[in-house]
């Protein structure tokens, strides 16, 4: 798994006839968080013979992935990604959240190195779309999601800064995240007294499973069986930031002591907290399940 | 302007909105710090502008705040002061204010960088 997490990857925003399509390296890290979220992909079609998948037809047709360095035996060299179906030219290969298209088609640092303007980004957002409502596919979609353990998105009982309210000021992202209000602006293990001593992925982590979080391996997004998501990020030896996934299988965040929100950094809607523009806190440390009732925060 | 809450410029302080998890840095303002800053508000001008709107995670701001009543936040080259009797806001040219407010902090208090 080693040389997946060091691979960068190219994208190719399949879309035009007659010009060169735009195209985007990835670093890194984003390459190692659009692997994890592929979870294994096949290098050849697997079972019963499958219909060539490299569709021809003009408009958007899906992301072009290619391995730019080192290469990795994990992967495919070149794959494509179109609403949930994963496939080369030899067929399609796997099926996954088709959030993950929709999230690097709503990244705006991704499109913007791209060279892709407002108006291409919302031709192709909307042909998009319209593919995945006419796919008739049973893969899951983020935002179509209904976690019934998940809390609802309530901004108006958190954002009472305005009129002089304590909620919004003295909870942080990591209240809001485990939907549990101390006015303290509660850190991780400090209810355990184990809390937090360096900020870091390895450490902060930990000190939330203290407080009775649970860790929870996953590659695509779902609601977990009790309990909702969070997750962890990090902007490494300064501050964490925390997310959490609501009842609609949307993602929201409360900066500090500002309000709630539903979008990222570029204004979006998150659909997955890996892919948000999340600013300078662009380590993704993972997801954990706040099981109602079962944690403790101070 | 109301400055009566200066008499007691130990009770000033100041404080930088960055973070989401940690309690956001702040620190106290010496005497000499308090009179630079008031001296430099004092020649800003005033505006009808409003406060944009900061991206949700990051740097957004300074914030003084005399001890009393009153606060001025200064963020992308305005600064909106606030009390109990007034809403001002005024232009901060080069954002000027706003670096003398950051400057003021103890050394390694801050990231590097925070006003490109």
């Amino acid at each position: 798994m080693r040389d997946r997490a060091e691979m960068s990857l190219k994208i190719t925003f399949d879309v035009f006839s007659g010009r060169q399509n735009p195209s985007v390296l990835l670093t890194a890290q984003e390459s190692s968080d659009l692997l994890a979220r592929l979870g294994p992909v096949p290098a050849h079609p697997v079972g019963a013979a499958q219909p060539a998948a490299e569709v021809s037809k003009l408009g958007y047709r899906g992301l072009v992935i290619e391995q730019v360095q080192p290469s990795s035996t994990n992967v495919p060299q070149r794959f494509r990604i179109a609403g949930a179906t994963v496939s080369t030219s030899s067929g399609n290969l796997k099926t996954v959240d088709s959030s993950i298209e929709q999230s690097i088609l709503t990244n705006a640092a991704i499109l913007s190195r791209a060279a892709i303007a407002g108006d291409l980004a919302n031709v192709i957002r909307t042909q998009s779309a319209a593919h995945a409502q006419a796919a008739s596919t049973s893969a899951p979609t983020a935002g179509s999601l209904v976690c019934r353990c998940a809390p609802l998105y309530e901004p108006n009982w958190w954002n009472d800064g305005a009129s002089g309210g304590a909620k919004q000021f003295w909870n942080n992202c990591y209240n809001y995240a485990c939907d549990y209000r101390t006015d303290t602006f509660a850190q991780p293990g400090n209810a355990s007294n184990a809390q937090w001593t360096h900020l870091t992925c390895a450490n902060v982590g930990p000190a939330a499973v203290k407080d009775g979080l649970q860790n929870i391996k996953i590659t695509a997004i779902k609601c977990p069986t009790e309990g909702h998501l969070v997750a962890l990020c990090m902007w490494e030896n300064f501050d964490y930031h925390w997310y959490r996934m609501g009842r609609d299988g949307l993602w929201t965040h409360k900066p500090g002591g500002m309000p709630v929100t539903n979008v990222d950094n570029s204004g979006h809607p998150i659909t997955d907290p890996r892919l948000a523009d999340r600013g300078v806190y662009v380590g993704f440390c993972g997801f954990m399940v706040v099981m109602h009732g079962h944690i403790k925060l101070k | 302007m109301d400055t009566s809450s200066s008499n007691n410029p130990n009770a000033w302080t100041a404080k930088v909105l960055i973070f989401s998890g940690r309690p956001d840095p702040s620190w106290p303002l010496s005497e000499t710090q308090v009179e630079r800053f008031m001296s430099l508000w004092s020649t800003l001008p005033a505006t009808t502008d409003a406060m944009s709107a900061a991206p949700g995670l990051g740097y957004h701001g300074c914030i003084v705040a005399d001890g009393a009543d009153a606060t001025w936040h200064a963020y992308d080259g305005l600064v909106m002061h606030a009390s109990v009797n007034q809403r001002v806001v005024k232009r901060d040219i080069d954002r000027k204010l706003e670096r003398v407010v950051i400057s003021s902090a103890p050394a390694g208090l801050l990231p590097s960088n925070l006003i490109v």
